[in-house]
């Protein structure tokens, strides 16, 4: 009998329309449908809210991508962008100094056209300490300046300051610029101008020290192929910047909602494939008789193994197409519900998550409902007339190849980091080898046990044992389920409290800098009497480092190499008896406050910050060189430190040993915390301390603060998405043996049993599986908690005693599910059960 | 003279214990022409159903040779045998075997289906209206009586008008006087689309209705004898 692919089709879809109402085949549907739904809901939401939080990061850098470079970006870069449908801005920023008829000031001066800021707006006031005014930017003719500036030449709004060779009004005071906000500490009070006004300026010259910035924004497709677009045309003194430049914050709190999502993901759609798994298989051998018929009928071995496999590819396109359009629907809803959370221009989402739906739901088959089904093509057709021959089982490499590949697949989708879940997936595997053996002979060793137990024991034992290894890879599978939902509460609840425990209530959330010595103990006590958090005062000197171990350091370093600009700026330096808090000495020693003074001669004692050494290829014990206020200042590593860059607190990359330094001429510098509401006092502060730079930080915190919670809600709608496919897959998988309970129930029913020892045999055995899962599923989850931690988020792991709930969970869970999804058991006659009705 | 149709030559069956070799079926041969019927007879355990399986190309034996419409099975695949199988060969089967999840009609129109008739509904209603089930034709069939469910199965193993039609003790999941009506309408149908008909019974009375007899003892055939 030959069909052409076309017939078997159109059969395949004959046969699916009507078996439509079989139980196995909507189970299957229905756990693909959930699969589909939350992947892509996952995935729809994931990719708007990045979006989002992408919009809202991009603030701080004021556009999506920065080229910069010291000499104008050429026209050639230029013109690869333009026909991308990008905005574009431009700015530029140089040192000069800014006269008046009463003084002079140094001023870092920032020129900007028309279009900056791309993302985020300017702040300014048109008094000292006045209301903040949003967005806007100087026009021709005007200068905006700090707060700083104007106290120190003594300036009101509407007097006339020098830039080089042109005059400027001085329109308004500059109190936030949004791209300022990842380099909080640069110390140069700010001037900014309109762009136009430049030449009028005279100030560049041939070899002038400016810093071009080239500004983008827009689709982040087209962002992302600009980006590789300058990646490869990059003179040597460029550099492009973007979000992960941004703010650092920003970028690791982006990164690991990312991959708490994609964990997330993973999570739901392993829960669907134990469910297409199991309910392919039921599938499968409620199909046995059919496929035996079929070969009778004369159709071939590939032709039944393809009609099944068609019915079951029909299945997962009906299935995908519904679950596409459900997780379509619930990620609007879920915007809904956040609206007022979110910004009001999230990016419309793309088609991807539906094409990767329909993806998963076809790999999941493949994977997970191919081998169960290659059995249908292997049944031998002599079973029509000897019903115990069932098909050879597929090959054991046929199976866990599959399955492994399947999994690849979907971790390659997800963009999961391959080496860790590789390392989650083998430890897990060799865990579930471990735990299953050890599982099967506890379940063997029951036996002994059972001889003595009331007979409700023994008829639930009884059918656990009478297939100990099906047995067995039930309750891994309920044990995985388990495993999932407690694994993504347990990260959901300690990733957020380790991220909120970043950003206390009282964080600081001002710097002050530019303290002079004279300064230092009326401004301390100042501070003490309205701030509850304060850092300590550190004295600040700025140096350039000139020499690693004799020799130049310029040298040393790839001139492309990101540590370069390190080099080739002032660095703030400190001095300190005590470690600063956040810090940690990771080798070498830190000084202590008793150490014999070295000798005047002996080279000065540094601690570098660790991440900075390994840049520079430097180690404790290695010579470092500073050139500070014209001085060189020969020094020696004598430890390496980790510093926690998200705390708020001044931070150094080097610090000097005390004993040394205390007579360089310095100011001091620290950061404290005000309430919102506190205006005055600040306003107060900064009248008493006019040459003091206060800069407020409230914006960068606010900001991180309202992304934190929207990952935070993210998070727990994404997992209540989980624990509801969790517990369709358990429904799944508890249906899947109910052929065979309810068989035994009529049986032992017709056999005189009463309807309560069956209700209580079908309790002890589900409460059994749950109790065996839930232990299983603890012991799992400590294990992938700790690699996770370890390897993924980067957190402290300690043992959660609190998993001890499991066990009592899974037997409470599996038994009210098995209850219910076997009702039908104590429901029907045991006679139209028996006659196979 | 009429053309053989089956023909059976040396059939041997013998399957391996852990222990030793156990012979199911032992030199077996006959021949049967076209619009015949043979029963093959004898006691449980006695190899009946092993013959059927190797007659119909659903096994094949460990010696001798069965030739069905002119191809010699033992030189065939599985897939070849299917062919055939799909071609000439019509089943009954004591536990009926039809599929729970389809209704009567669309258990008789499955093997048209596959066969890729033109027209399999009305073939298949036309069927179940001779067997007698023209208000069952959308019934699930299990909710059919045990003889409504035989008539549909013989419905479906006559659609495809097959050169022969092997039966499993069609009657045995029946009481007597259902059984009687269910061979009835075998025999009626044999004669009428002039099928040859091999069928495995314990029941004499059935089988005496047969033309051609092989009974088995112990997988030897030991009597074999024309009416």
């Amino acid at each position: 009998m030959q069909l052409t692919l076309l017939g078997l089709l159109k059969l395949a879809s004959k046969q699916l329309l009507r078996e439509r109402r079989t139980s196995e085949l909507r189970i299957l549907f229905f756990a693909l449908v959930i699969a589909v739904a939350s992947s892509s809901t996952i995935g729809h939401f994931a990719e708007r809210l990045q979006g989002a939080m992408q919009l809202r990061a991009g603030e701080f850098l004021a556009a999506d991508l920065i080229l910069s470079g010291s000499e104008p970006a050429q026209a050639e870069q230029l013109s690869l962008v333009q026909n991308a449908r990008l905005n574009s801005a431009q700015t530029l920023q140089f040192a000069s100094m800014l006269a008046t008829e009463d003084g002079i000031q140094l001023a870092s001066v920032k020129a900007v056209d028309d279009h900056y800021p791309l993302r985020g707006e300017l702040r300014s006031s048109t008094q000292l300490y006045g209301e903040e005014l949003k967005g806007g930017r100087p026009q021709p003719g005007e200068v905006w300046l700090d707060t700083e500036l104007l106290t120190s030449l003594a300036l009101q709004l509407g007097d006339s300051v020098e830039i080089g060779a042109a005059h400027f009004n001085v329109s308004r005071i500059l109190t936030y610029e949004p791209d300022r906000s990842g380099n909080l500490l640069s110390f140069t009070p700010r001037a900014m101008i309109n762009l136009a006004d430049l030449p009028a300026t005279d100030i560049l010259q041939p070899g002038s020290r400016v810093s071009y910035r080239q500004l983008w924004s827009g689709d982040a497709q087209a962002i992302d192929n600009l980006r590789s677009t300058l990646e490869k045309n990059l003179l040597p003194h460029q550099r492009i910047e973007d979000l992960e430049d941004g703010n650092q914050q920003v970028s690791s709190a982006l990164e690991r909602a990312a991959s708490y999502l994609n964990l997330a993901s993973l999570a739901a759609i392993l829960l669907a494939a134990v469910a297409v798994a199991l309910s392919a298989s039921r599938f499968a051998r409620q199909r046995f008789d059919q496929a035996a018929l079929l070969r009778c009928f004369g159709l071939s071995r590939k032709h039944t193994l393809w009609l099944f496999c068609l019915q079951l590819l029909l299945l997962a396109l009906l299935a995908s197409v519904l679950g596409s359009l459900i997780g379509w629907l619930a990620q609007f809803a879920l915007f809904e519900l956040l609206a007022g959370l979110l910004p009001k221009d999230i990016p419309a989402g793309s088609l991807k998550p539906f094409v990767t739906g329909i993806a998963t739901s076809v790999v999941m088959l493949a994977g997970f409902a191919l081998p169960p089904l290659i059995a249908l093509g292997r049944i031998a057709p002599l079973r029509v007339l000897r019903r115990d021959l069932l098909p050879v089982a597929p090959a054991t490499w046929l199976l866990y190849g599959s399955v492994l590949l399947a999994l690849a697949a979907l971790m390659w989708q997800l963009n999961l980091d391959i080496r860790l879940t590789s390392a989650l997936l083998v430890g897990g595997g060799g865990a579930a080898v471990v735990l299953g053996a050890g599982l099967f002979f506890g379940l063997k060793s029951l036996r002994f046990w059972l001889a003595k137990r009331s007979l409700a024991w023994r008829l639930s034992l009884g059918h656990l044992l009478r297939y100990p290894l099906n047995s067995v890879g039930q309750i891994m599978a309920f044990a995985l389920i388990l495993l999932s939902m407690a694994l993504i509460v347990l990260l959901r609840s300690e990733l957020l409290d380790n991220w909120q425990a970043q950003l206390p209530e009282q964080a600081p959330n001002h710097f002050a800098i530019n303290i002079l010595p004279a300064q230092q103990a009326d401004f301390s006590a100042t501070l003490n009497n309205i701030s509850s958090n304060t850092a300590p005062l550190y004295p600040v000197i700025l140096g350039r480092l000139t020499k690693i171990n004799e020799q130049a350091a310029t040298d040393l370093i790839d001139p492309e190499a990101r540590v370069m600009r390190t080099l080739q700026r002032d660095l703030n330096l400190t001095w300190t008896v005590q470690l600063p808090k956040d810090n940690e000495v990771v080798a070498g020693h830190w000084w202590s406050s008793n150490s014999a003074v070295a000798p005047s001669d002996a080279p000065y004692q540094v601690s570098v910050e660790n991440d900075l050494a390994k840049e520079l290829g430097v180690t404790v014990g290695d010579r470092l060189t500073f050139h500070i206020g014209g001085s060189d200042y020969p020094s020696q590593i004598v430890s390496l430190r980790t510093v926690d860059w998200n705390s708020m607190q001044p931070n150094f990359f080097v610090i000097f040993n005390p004993e040394q330094m205390g007579n360089a001429a310095h100011t001091y510098m620290t950061s404290f915390y005000l309430p919102e509401h506190a205006e005055q006092q600040r306003i107060d502060l900064a009248k008493a301390f006019p040459s003091v730079s206060i800069l407020q930080v409230d914006a960068v915190l606010r900001q991180l603060r309202d992304i934190l919670a929207q990952v935070t809600l993210a998070i727990e709608l994404i997992l209540l998405f989980v624990l509801a496919a969790g517990i369709t897959v358990l429904i799944a998988g508890l249906h899947s043996t109910l052929t065979e309970r309810v068989q035994q129930g009529a049986l032992i029913r017709a056999l005189g049993a009463s309807r309560k020892l069956l209700v209580q045999s079908q309790r002890n055995e589900f409460a059994l599986i749950g109790a065996c899962s839930g232990l299983l599923a603890w012991l799992g989850c400590e294990i992938s908690s700790l690699m996770l931690y370890r390897f993924a988020f980067d957190l402290a792991w300690q043992p959660h005693p609190w998993l001890i709930v499991l066990p009592v969970l899974g037997a409470l869970l599996i038994t009210a599910v098995g209850m219910l999804g076997t009702r039908q058991v104590l429901q029907s006659s045991p006679l139209q059960i028996l006659r196979g009705n | 003279m009429t053309k053989t149709i089956l023909s059976a030559q040396h059939l041997s069956k013998k399957v391996s214990s852990t222990e030793d070799q156990l012979t199911i079926l032992d030199n077996v041969s006959f021949d049967l022409a076209q619009g015949d019927s043979l029963a093959i007879i004898g006691r449980s355990g006695s190899g009946k159903s092993t013959l059927l399986g190797l007659l119909a190309g659903l096994d094949l034996p460990s010696s001798g040779e069965v030739i069905l419409a002119g191809h010699n099975l033992n030189t065939l695949d599985e897939d070849q045998r299917a062919a055939i199988r799909a071609e000439h060969v019509g089943f009954v089967f004591q536990a009926f075997l039809l599929l729970d999840s389809l209704n009567a009609l669309e258990n008789v129109m499955l093997p048209l289906e596959l066969a890729g008739h033109a027209n399999p509904q009305q073939r298949a209603s036309e069927l179940l209206i001779r067997v007698g089930l023209e208000k069952r034709l959308q019934h699930p069939v299990n909710l059919l009586s045990g003889g409504e469910q035989q008539r549909v199965a013989l419905a479906r193993a006559f659609a495809t008008q097959p050169d022969v039609l092997f039966a499993d003790e069609p009657t045995g999941n029946l009481d007597s006087q259902t059984g009687e009506s269910i061979s009835d309408l075998l025999f009626e149908m044999n004669k009428e689309l002039g099928t040859t008909l091999v069928l495995v019974t314990h029941d004499e009375k059935l089988a005496a209705r047969c033309q051609q007899h092989l009974r088995l003892e112990a997988g030897r055939q030991v009597d074999q004898t024309c009416n």
